[in-house]
C-alpha cells in the first residue's frame, strides 16, 4: 500500500520554481530518504505533504486518500527550523501540541510519560522550555511529533544538535517506530544515517527529481564498475591499463573505476599476468555520498 | 476541545499568568485612582498650619482686624495662623521687614503680608515668602483682602455691602443632559466618563493590538509556527491568537471596572465628594462601549497580526506597525472636530470611517446621540471592514509566517495574495 503519492506536483513562488513536476510513490512501512542540496525544494515538498502549502499543480495523496485537514492528524512533522514556546512548561507544551492533533489529555499524559522516559528526559517536564539545553529541546520536539502515534512521520534533519549518544537513541526509536508500522520520511544531509536507515531514497535537485528508488538497487547500479585492489609488488603499470578510468590510491589499497564495457575479469587477468601477487580484488559499492555528489553535480552542469 | 479553543486557551493563559499582566492590571487602576485620590490626600495632609505675619502699615486697624478675622475664621478651618505686627513709620516698617525676613529664613513663619494705605486707593498689597508658588495660599490671601477692601469701599461710598452682595449675586447655570429617560442634572461627569471610556478603547486597542503583533513575531522567531500549521490552518491560528489576546483585554477591563466601582465606595466615607463624581453608568453606554471596543479590537488586531507575519525581527516590526498605529492615533486628533459640532457633516463622515468609528462614533453617541441609522451603519461598515481585513490578513499571514529574511515589498505582498 502507498503511504504518500505525489503525482506531478509543482509549486512556484512568483518567478521562483520550488518544485516542478515531481512524482513519487512512497510505500507504507518503510523509511524513505528525501535528499538534495540546500534549496533544492525538499522543504517545499514536505510542506505540501503535510498540507502547510498546496501545490499549484498536481495532487498529493496520503494513504491513497485526498489530503484533508483531518488527515493531518495521521501525520507527524518535525521541521528543520523548529522551536518551542520559550515560556511554557514542557508538559503543557506537549499537551498543547498533542491537543492540536486531537489527542485527549488523558491519552496524551500516558504518551508523554512513556516517551519522556524512553528518551530519558522525564525529569524536565515541569521546567520552562528556555531552561532546557538545545539537545533536550530537540528531544522534546521529537516527542511532540509522535504523541499522536502518527502513521506517517516526517523528520527534517532530526539529528542536528544531538550528541552521538542521543543520536543513537533516536535511531533506535526511529527503527522501533518503523517496526510498529509507521512510514517515515527522513530528510538529512548526513548520508551515513541515510545508508543506515533508509530503504528507499529520492534525490531532488533544482526543484526536480534526479534519482529515486530502492537504495540497494541504486547502489548496485552505481557499483558495478568500481574495484578495490591490493597487490604485493609494483602496481604502477595499472595507470596505463586500457581498462582503467579513475585511480585513487589509499594507504593499503587502490580504488579504480573500469572503463565502460570492460569486465572486471579482464582487469583481473591483466593484473595476474603482470606477475604481481593479488591480496584483494573486490567489487565495491560506491557510498551514497558519492552517488549524491555525482548525481547532483551532473544535473548542475 | 476544538483546536481553535486550544489556541485561544493557550494564548489567554500564557498572558494572564504572566507577571506583566498582574502588574498592569493592578497598577493600572492604582495609577488611575491616584489621579483622583492623591491631590485630595495631599491637600489634607500637607502643611496643616501655615503661619503668616500680617504687618499693619495702613494706619487702619479696623481694616486689618477684619482681614485677620476673615483669614482665621473662614472655611480654612484653622489652616492659617496669624501673627499681628504693626509699623507706624517707614523706618519701623523696614526694621520689621528685616526681622520677619529672618523668621521666614528660620521657617518660623511661611511669609508676611504687608498692607499699606494704598491697598484701598490703588488696590495693592504685598506678600513676601520664600515660596511664591503656593498658589492656593496666594489666591486665598488675595481673595480675602479683596473682599475686605471692597466692603470698605462700599461703606465709604455709603452703600450697604450686604445689599450690594444680594443685588450682584452671580447666576448659577445648571447643565442638564437630555436623554430618553428624561433630563438629569449633569455637571460634566458623564462627559468625563465617556472620554475615559473612549481613552480605554484607545489604549486597549493599541496595547493589545501590539501584543498580537509581538505574539505573531515570537511564534515566527522561535519557529514553532511551522509545527502548529502542520496541525491547524494558519487562519485558525491567527483567529485563535486574536481571540485569546482579546479575552485577556476583556479580563483586564473587568478587573479594572471592579476597582473603579469598588474604590470610591470604599474610600467614599473617607473622601466625601469623590464618590459623587462617579456618574450613573447607563446600560446603553456600556453596551456601546463593548460593541465598539470589540469591533475596534478585531479590526486592528487582524491588521497587527498581518503586520507581524510579514516581518522576522523587531526592527522591521516597528516599521510595519507604524502605519497601523497612525490609524489608531488619528481619531484622537479629531476629537476636537467632533466636540465642536458632533452632528456636522465632517463629524458624521469621520465617525463612519471604520478605522475611526470605535473612538469617534462612541464619542458622538455620548455627546449627542446621532440618528440610529448612523450607529447601525457604522457597525455594519466596521463588520464589513473586519471581514475584508481578516480575509486579506489571513492570506498574507498564511504566506508570511513561513517566510524569513528580508521584509517583502508591497508588490511582493500583492503577489502573496494570489498564492494558493
Amino acid at each position: 500500500m502507498e503511504a504518500v503519492g505525489l503525482s506531478s506536483i509543482s509549486k512556484s513562488y512568483g518567478d521562483f520554481t520550488a518544485v516542478s513536476n515531481l512524482s513519487l510513490s512512497i510505500p507504507k512501512g518503510i523509511i524513505f530518504g528525501l535528499l538534495g542540496p540546500n534549496g533544492a525544494g525538499k522543504t517545499t515538498t514536505i510542506r505540501m505533504i503535510v498540507r502547510i502549502t498546496v501545490p499549484d499543480e498536481g495532487a498529493v495523496t496520503i494513504f491513497s486518500q485526498q489530503l484533508t485537514p483531518k488527515m493531518q492528524e495521521r501525520i507527524g512533522y518535525l521541521p528543520e527550523e523548529r522551536g518551542l514556546y520559550k515560556k511554557m512548561k514542557v508538559r503543557e507544551q506537549l499537551l498543547f501540541l498533542a491537543g492540536l492533533k486531537s489527542v485527549s489529555a488523558q491519552e496524551a499524559d500516558k504518551k508523554i510519560k512513556y516517551w519522556t522516559e524512553r528518551l530519558e528526559i522525564s525529569n524536565w517536564l515541569e521546567k520552562k522550555t528556555d531552561e532546557l539545553s538545545k539537545g533536550m529541546q530537540q528531544k522534546i520536539q521529537f516527542i511532540s511529533t509522535i504523541l499522536h502515534s502518527p502513521e506517517l512521520l516526517i523528520l527534517d534533519e532530526p539529528f542536528s544538535g544531538l550528541d552521538p549518544i542521543n543520536a543513537n537513541l533516536l535511531i533506535e526509536v526511529i527503527q522501533e517506530l518503523k517496526k510498529s508500522g509507521c512510514t517515515i520520511i527522513l530528510s538529512t544531509h548526513v548520508m551515513e544515517q541515510v545508508e543506515k536507515l533508509c530503504d528507499e531514497i529520492c534525490i531532488i535537485n533544482r526543484s526536480q527529481k534526479v534519482l529515486d528508488g530502492n537504495l540497494k538497487t541504486i547502489k548496485r547500479e552505481f557499483g558495478n564498475n568500481r574495484i578495490a585492489l591490493a597487490v604485493e609488488g609494483d602496481s604502477s603499470f595499472l595507470r596505463n591499463s586500457p581498462f582503467v578510468e579513475n585511480w585513487t590510491e589509499f594507504l593499503h589499497h587502490i580504488e579504480l573505476d573500469l572503463c565502460e564495457g570492460v569486465d572486471s575479469q579482464q582487469l583481473l587477468r591483466q593484473v595476474i599476468d603482470s606477475g604481481v601477487r593479488v591480496t584483494r580484488f573486490e567489487l565495491v559499492e560506491p557510498s551514497l555520498n558519492e552517488i549524491f555528489i555525482k548525481k547532483v553535480g551532473k544535473s548542475n552542469e | 476541545m476544538s483546536k481553535l479553543s486550544l489556541v485561544v486557551k493557550r494564548e489567554y493563559l500564557e498572558r494572564v499568568r504572566s507577571k506583566w499582566f498582574l502588574i498592569g492590571t493592578i497598577l493600572g487602576p492604582l495609577i488611575m485612582s491616584s489621579f483622583v485620590l492623591v491631590p485630595v490626600l495631599v491637600e489634607k495632609l500637607s502643611s496643616p498650619n501655615v503661619s503668616i505675619a500680617v504687618v499693619d502699615a495702613s494706619g487702619d486697624p479696623e481694616l486689618i482686624t477684619k482681614i485677620e478675622e476673615r483669614i482665621k475664621s473662614e472655611k480654612t478651618r484653622g489652616k492659617y495662623q496669624i501673627e499681628h505686627k504693626s509699623a507706624r513709620t517707614e523706618e519701623e516698617l523696614e526694621e520689621l521687614k528685616s526681622v520677619l525676613k529672618g523668621q521666614v529664613e528660620e521657617r518660623k513663619i511661611q511669609g508676611y503680608l504687608v498692607i499699606t494705605p494704598s491697598v484701598v486707593t490703588k488696590g495693592v498689597a504685598e506678600y513676601y515668602s520664600k515660596n511664591v508658588t503656593d498658589f492656593s495660599t496666594n489666591r486665598y490671601l488675595e481673595d480675602v483682602i479683596t473682599r475686605t477692601v471692597v466692603e470698605k469701599r462700599f461703606n465709604q461710598t455709603g452703600l450697604d455691602p450686604k445689599r450690594v452682595e444680594e443685588l450682584s449675586k452671580r447666576i448659577k447655570l445648571t447643565t442638564k443632559k437630555l436623554s430618553e429617560d428624561g433630563s438629569k442634572e449633569d455637571k460634566g461627569q458623564s462627559f468625563l466618563l465617556a472620554i475615559s471610556l473612549m481613552m480605554i478603547i484607545y489604549m486597549m486597542t493599541l496595547i493589545y493590538g501590539i501584543t498580537v503583533l509581538r505574539g505573531v513575531i515570537e511564534e515566527k522567531q522561535n519557529r514553532i509556527v511551522e509545527v502548529i500549521v502542520s496541525s491547524i490552518s494558519p487562519t485558525e491560528l491567527m483567529l485563535g491568537k486574536v481571540l485569546g489576546i482579546g479575552l485577556v483585554g476583556i479580563t483586564q477591563f473587568l478587573v479594572w471596572s471592579l476597582f473603579i466601582f469598588a474604590i470610591p465606595s470604599l474610600a467614599g466615607s473617607m473622601l466625601v465628594g469623590v464618590a459623587s463624581a462617579i456618574p450613573d453608568v447607563s446600560i446603553s453606554l456600556m453596551i456601546y462601549f463593548v460593541i465598539y471596543f470589540v469591533l475596534g479590537y478585531f479590526l486592528y488586531a487582524t491588521l497587527y497580526a498581518m503586520a507581524g507575519s510579514i516581518v522576522s525581527n523587531d526592527q522591521d516590526a516597528n516599521q510595519v506597525q507604524t502605519p497601523i498605529t497612525f490609524l489608531i492615533v488619528i481619531p484622537m486628533l479629531l476629537i476636537q472636530v467632533v466636540l465642536r459640532d458632533p452632528n456636522s457633516t465632517a463629524s458624521t463622515i469621520l465617525s463612519l470611517i471604520p478605522f475611526f468609528t470605535p473612538l469617534l462614533m462612541f464619542l458622538r453617541i455620548n455627546i449627542e446621540t446621532p440618528a440610529f441609522w448612523q450607529i447601525g451603519l457604522s457597525i455594519l461598515l466596521m463588520m464589513a471592514s473586519i471581514f475584508a481585513c481578516a480575509w486579506i490578513a489571513g492570506k498574507i499571514y498564511r504566506v508570511g509566517i513561513l517566510m524569513y529574511g528580508k521584509r517583502p515589498s508591497i508588490p511582493e505582498l500583492l503577489k502573496w495574495l494570489r498564492y494558493t
